[in-house]
């Protein structure tokens, strides 16, 4: 199922994916960037979000900044244990990711903790799961991208 | 780092606004502080960059893609800087990282491809294998999506 957008919608949705105006009237701003009034701008949105289009206004922080520590581990379990260790992992909030994945790593989570002390507990309740062989934390030396940019195109549907 | 009011206000943002006209009026005042002194708050998240943005989140960049393949490569060092270029140029990578090797695990770039298909990334990462020269790769696509969620800063 596509989802036609107007002009006017995906000028709303291509400024506020990167920027809901943080401001006391952000409805006065989106209408003035793309030409409608504050209601209409507001209206818009609340459809946007009805229609599904939408799923989430809110913020995206950077985990370093605030003190985090975050890994990607990879994981190898025995295909019989997968669905127990697999539930272990994603029973930690702190795991936001968590993928079965064919290879001879068939486990791969990310780790967003507070600490390396929490890092490390997390890591150790999987390891002593049975059936798993092993559990590798691979934190990211660089990163070179983090992208959720999206032009709308005049034929653009989302679906 | 942040005191209290911050750690409560960030793990607030990590939810949604809603969808009063007013949002900052209305968190602020569910937090108990006076919206100015939120917005205050929040400009000063964006400018030290602890906030990366203040935004939508599209159903289609989570739940478009029908295929996502985790590409990986075997990058000799030196060349890891340029070849993370040829993979940002790529519109159907997210996200590019360098990660530690294992003993049994040759490859330190990670690359997020997003496509329609399967077949679609792996167009993508020949062509990054073409631009750069770099034979040993491999993707990996899930099989199964166990857990994809936000992360709550703050929570507790």
């Amino acid at each position: 199922m596509s989802v036609e957008l107007s002009s006017v919608e995906k000028a709303i949705l291509e400024m506020i994916q990167t920027a809901f105006p943080v401001s006391a009237d952000p409805y006065t701003e989106i209408g003035a960037a793309v030409g409608c009034t504050r209601e209409e701008a507001h209206a818009r949105v609340v459809d946007l979000r009805r229609r599904g289009v939408i799923r989430r206004i809110g913020g995206s922080f950077a985990a370093d900044k605030l003190g985090y520590v975050s890994t990607l581990v990879a994981s190898r379990v025995a295909p019989e244990s997968l669905e127990e260790a697999a539930a272990v992992a994603g029973s930690f909030s702190e795991v936001t990711h968590n993928y079965q994945r064919a290879a001879n790593y068939n486990l791969w989570f990310t780790v967003i903790a507070e600490n390396q002390a929490r890092m490390n507990e997390i890591l150790d309740f999987v390891r002593r799961v049975p059936g798993v062989q092993a559990v590798h934390s691979l934190p990211a030396l660089r990163t070179f991208k983090i992208k959720v940019d999206f032009k709308f195109k005049e034929e653009q549907h989302v679906g | 780092m942040s005191d209290e009011l911050d750690r409560k206000i960030i793990a607030r943002l990590c939810g949604d606004i809603g969808e009063s006209l007013d949002p900052f009026g209305e968190i602020a005042a569910e937090l108990g502080l006076e919206r100015d002194e939120l917005l205050a708050r929040v400009r000063q998240y964006q400018e030290t960059k602890k906030m990366r943005r203040l935004g939508a989140v599209l159903k289609h960049q989570n739940a478009g893609f029908k295929a996502n393949g985790m590409s990986v490569w075997n990058v000799p060092a030196d060349r890891v800087e340029g070849v993370s270029q040829v993979m940002m140029g790529q519109t159907e990578v997210s996200h590019c990282y360098e990660r530690p090797r294992l003993p049994d695990w040759p490859y330190n770039m990670f690359a997020m491809i997003h496509g329609q298909t399967e077949a679609e990334c792996r167009a993508v990462a020949a062509r990054i294998a073409a631009e750069t020269g770099i034979a040993d790769y491999d993707i990996l696509f899930s099989v199964r999506e166990f857990k994809k969620t936000s992360m709550v800063y703050h929570a507790g």
